[in-house]
């Protein structure tokens, strides 16, 4: 079964290194349970955060950031596991596509993860599982948006 | 007249039998004699026929035949007078039809009741018909009308309704049956129906305390792996003391309803060695003793199963009162005409209409077997199904949980008396609990899958719904709060999953205790702050519902990660408006039939009945399509249709599933695999990730699973298997296109070719084109008057054309169920059944290529690549 997950799951249980987790992929192995992933917690969405994915095209995710950076002036972007590169590569281009008038800051934070482990027979108990995955939190924001607005306006008046 | 003619009743038929002897000399020479009464006896029935044929017609016929042309008048058609004197009375006169009664009358409330009832006589409505007749294509369907699609939206909208916010979808034409008894004989009876290796049963210990709902395919006892019935849904009833009894509800498809109780009735009565018992209590009574204000639900309490005497006596009690607010009820709203309808019935209304038992000929169905009730939840719980990430937070604004805090007086309500009791009150906090922190969960996929919970929540219609978009922009605050009381945390238990729904006493009172919508506007009306929710304290209605958690898809490399998960949302019958209006306004978006076969199709999983081919209900499914396609081919002039034999389709109507399997004929009966170990092989066989793992397709497989195919192959000759079609390049796969192997020259010409999308079929002659051609061509002339000959029946020699399956080049091994664009992947998906040997051939001969297969639309010529997938 575990040849159908996606790459995300796979690194991070490589990281897991605990003893549960060992015996749950023993069992796992031995056909006793399935594996199924809950969603990864979410925080409420507002208009500026963008939830990085490795399914989305990475141009479409670049424009709707700066989409969104240029309208509201800052955006959030998120990154799981292994969207993290990604989250960061885009990020940095925003970053060189403001000519230096964006900044960004970055936290990063471990989230829980709950895995649901589907019993396969009759007699054993449904069982769950959690590991951490690693998370980073992007605040991209322009330097001085009132100064840029400004110059713009006059950019089009002239 | 000609036809009639003399010389022709000279040689009639009627005298042939009789007077076979002299038959020769009556051609030979002229009769003698004729019998007139025995010769005016045999045409008296024939002539009579004539007579009435002739005499009446209608006005347009009339004129057209009657009348010479130029002395017809446009005005003939619409006033009789306008007509000869000598014609007139052989015209049935249109104008002597009953008129059609002005709007104004027909949409009176007790007409539109009437008619109402009169249109529900063949068929069951949903409680939110009305509203859905209004804004959705209805459909008959196994027994009920049932919405399809909205009139003004498109599928696309309602995938984007699924992924980014909340479908609605009114599934209350699902069947419920409830079985009650000792859990050893319950699962003693229900597992002789399904079988341990397609997955978890009845008696998991998943399921057993009855905090998950779960799922599995049903069989006619005995004949697993044939006989499928269907697919249902069950739950167990939390355990409690007061209840030794377990309970054990299973929700099941309208189109395999009946099996499935018969199955059940007879699995039950061999398990308890004892004939089934119909116990169930016909509740069209007479239209008098419903005159006198007796309703449904008191006609029920007759059953002979009742054994609550305690309950039954407060809520008689309470039917006095009733009964008085009942009077001043002749001038309803309608859709609440269809809340209480079924349930009870005013003194005005009742003795208004003479069809009135009609409608409510709910047949209270139980039956008795041994220690074991079964009973019929058909039409008395309603279920609504929440589809997408939004769903959450509709619900949240829906569903509010009631207050079960109260002052000890007397006990008159039913929450009172049920959460007086201090484990039930506890639950309730619990659940109140559980609920809340499910409230800050983004989405169900967060949450533990197929939970359920019990909730008993305020009456929707009194709280005032938050505008649309405030919705949208309402959580702007808050930023980057990680509140790390993670989903983990909330734990199910028997406590949060109980019910007080699961009583049959309380569902009645919550029912019959519902303020009509006619009151609470009036409420609302004389509210002091209009627009502010109402305040009712005691009086207002708690309903006690069922959440149950839809976990969506397993994520994989294919899809999106648990797209179509969300909940569903049990109710008592009687409620389903006020929560599906409530619902509709806090922004989630209803759907239909349709909006669920594209959920399935976007998913690729497998939808019942359509995707069931060897159940009952899936083949009369099928039957239909078939007979539509037909229809609709025939329908089309000959040009303007594809010649399938041209194409060389042999089934362009319906699928050949049986042609499939019978290699060597010994039963045409097929079945499809549902092993979950043996699926499990098979995946590993087929499903090999397009770009990823590389590695994996190169390899062949390992032994082991190679050896376990080959086992499977063995044992599963007659079976077919569900397979996911994805294309490789542009097209789409259709409905009962071929699924067939590629050979090597394909292959070698894709790899070659990066613009290669498949070879293309050879054009078949057809051999009858030009016989046909012919055909037509003397029946124009023939037409025209120019051939005389009248042109002779041949007929049509269909057998000739049968080819075997083999179709010509390349095997076909399966067919495609339901295929068309997938809005999530972009491209062009599918799902149907391919035969397992179909499958083992298709290893054999590409290896490396094991799931590359080639799919032809039944419209086309063209082959193009696609992979499959188990």
């Amino acid at each position: 079964m575990s040849a159908s997950f996606d790459g995300t799951s796979k690194s991070s249980r490589a990281e897991n290194s605990e003893k549960c987790t060992k015996d749950f992929k023993e069992l796992i192995d031995k056909e006793e349970y399935e594996l199924r992933k809950r969603l990864p917690r979410k925080l409420p969405k507002r208009k500026t955060d963008v939830y990085v994915t490795r399914k989305t095209n990475f141009n479409c995710q670049l424009e709707r950031s700066q989409k969104i950076l240029d309208s509201e002036n800052e955006v959030y972007i998120h990154g799981l596991g292994a969207a993290i590169n990604r989250a960061i590569n885009l990020a940095l281009q925003l970053q060189s596509k403001g000519q230096g008038s964006v900044e960004m800051s970055a936290h990063t934070s471990t989230l829980e993860l709950v895995d649901d482990l589907e019993p396969q027979t009759d007699d054993l108990e449904p069982e769950t599982q959690s590991r951490n995955n690693s998370a980073i939190h992007i605040k991209m924001y322009k330097m001085n948006p009132l100064k840029v607005e400004l110059s713009q306006d006059k950019g089009d008046a002239s | 007249m000609e036809q009639f003619g003399k010389k022709r009743k000279y040689d009639g038929k009627a005298d042939f039998a009789k007077k076979q002897r002299i038959h020769e000399k009556i051609l030979s020479e002229a009769p003698q004699a004729i019998n007139v009464v025995e010769y005016a006896k045999c045409r008296a029935a024939e002539l009579q026929l004539l007579d009435a044929a002739t005499k009446q017609r209608k006005v347009s016929q009339a004129v057209n035949g009657l009348m010479s042309i130029s002395m017809r008048r446009r005005a003939m058609s619409h006033n009789i007078k306008r007509l000869p004197h000598r014609v007139r009375e052989m015209v049935t006169i249109k104008a002597n039809k009953h008129k059609k009664p002005s709007r104004r009358h027909r949409r009176r409330p007790k007409n539109l009741l009437q008619e109402y009832v009169r249109r529900q006589k063949t068929k069951v409505w949903l409680e939110t018909h009305i509203w859905h007749a209004k804004r959705f294509k209805m459909v008959e369907k196994w027994g009920y009308r049932i919405p399809y699609q909205p009139t003004d939206k498109s599928s696309r909208a309602s995938y984007r309704a699924t992924q980014h916010h909340c479908q609605m979808i009114d599934v209350s034409y699902m069947c419920c049956i409830e079985v009650q008894g000792n859990e050893e004989y319950i699962l003693s009876g229900v597992s002789r129906l399904c079988n341990s290796q397609t997955g978890l049963t009845f008696g998991a210990k998943l399921y057993l305390e009855g905090t998950r709902e779960g799922s599995c395919v049903l069989y006619k006892q005995g004949q697993y792996p044939l006989g499928a019935i269907g697919p249902v849904t069950f739950f167990w009833r939390p355990t409690s003391e007061s209840h030794p009894l377990r309970q054990l509800w299973i929700w099941c498809h309208p189109a395999s309803y009946n099996e499935l109780w018969q199955e059940l009735e007879a699995s039950f009565s061999h398990t308890e060695d004892c004939a089934a018992q119909d116990v169930s209590v016909e509740v069209s009574c007479p239209v008098d003793e419903m005159g006198k204000g007796k309703n449904v639900s008191e006609l029920k309490d007759k059953s002979p199963v009742n054994n609550n005497s305690e309950k039954q006596e407060i809520q008689t009690g309470k039917k006095d009162g009733e009964e008085i607010k009942k009077t001043d009820d002749n001038c309803r709203t309608f859709s609440e005409y269809k809340g209480k309808g079924k349930q009870q019935k005013g003194k005005k209304e009742t003795t208004q209409k003479p069809t009135e038992e009609q409608v409510i000929k709910v047949v209270n169905r139980k039956s008795q077997i041994g220690k074991i009730l079964m009973t019929s939840l058909k039409d008395r719980l309603v279920r609504h199904r929440y589809i997408g990430p939004e769903s959450q937070k509709v619900l949240e604004q829906t569903l509010q949980i009631a207050d079960i805090m109260f002052n000890k007086s007397e006990p008159s309500h039913w929450w009172k008396q049920y959460f007086q009791d201090q484990k039930h009150s506890l639950g309730f906090n619990q659940q109140r609990e559980f609920w809340e922190g499910v409230c800050h969960c983004q989405s169900a996929a967060e949450l533990s899958p197929h939970s359920v919970i019990g909730l008993a929540v305020r009456d929707p219609r009194v709280i005032k719904a938050k505008k649309w978009n405030d919705l949208a922009n309402k959580e702007t605050s808050e930023p980057m709060v990680s509140d790390d009381t993670g989903a983990n945390a909330l734990k199910i238990s028997q406590d949060i999953s109980s019910s007080p729904l699961w009583e049959e006493e309380i569902r009645k009172t919550v029912i019959s205790t519902k303020m009509s919508d006619f009151e609470i506007n009036q409420l609302k009306s004389e509210h002091i702050v209009p627009g502010t929710e109402l305040i009712l304290g005691e009086d207002e209605s708690r309903i006690p519902v069922l959440l149950i958690q839809k976990e969506g898809i397993n994520p994989t490399d294919m899809n999106h990660s648990h797209y179509g998960s969300g909940w569903d949302l049990v109710l008592p019958a009687g409620w389903s408006m006020a929560f599906w209006i409530a619902s509709i306004y806090h922004g989630a978006r209803a759907g239909g039939l349709r909006e669920l076969q594209c959920l399935a199709n976007e998913q690729q999983g497998e939808h019942f009945p359509e995707d069931f081919p060897d159940t009952a209900a899936g083949q009369a499914e099928e039957n239909r399509i078939k007979s539509e396609k037909e229809a609709e081919h025939s329908r089309r002039p000959p040009a303007k249709r594809p010649n399938f034999t041209k194409l060389g389709v042999v089934h362009p109507f319906s699928w050949a599933w049986n042609e499939l399997v019978d290699e060597k004929d010994d039963s045409k009966d097929f079945y499809v695999l549902r092993e979950k170990n043996d699926l499990k092989t098979l995946r590993k066989v087929f499903n090999i990730a397009s770009g990823k793992n590389k590695k994996c397709l190169k390899d062949r497989i390992d032994e082991e699973s190679h050896a376990s195919f080959k086992d499977i192959i063995s044992r599963h000759k007659q079976s077919l298997v569900y397979v996911k079609i994805a294309m490789n390049s542009k097209g789409c796969p259709e409905e009962m296109g071929t699924i067939s192997i590629p050979t090597k020259e394909d292959v070698n010409r894709m790899k070659a070719d990066g613009f290669f999308v498949g070879p293309i079929k050879l054009q078949q002659t057809d051999p009858q084109q030009e016989e046909k051609k012919e055909k037509r061509r003397k029946a124009k002339l023939f037409k025209k008057g120019i051939l005389n000959l009248p042109p002779k029946k041949t007929p049509e020699i269909k057998a000739d054309n049968l080819e075997s399956v083999d179709d010509g080049d390349r095997e076909v091994i399966g067919y495609i169920k339901h295929g068309g664009f997938s809005l999530s992947s972009g491209q062009g998906a599918g799902k149907g059944f391919c035969s397992l040997l179909g499958l083992e051939k298709l290893h054999q001969s590409l290896p490396y290529q094991r799931n590359l297969v080639l799919i032809r639309n039944p419209r086309t010529l063209q082959y193009r690549f696609a992979q499959i997938s188990v």
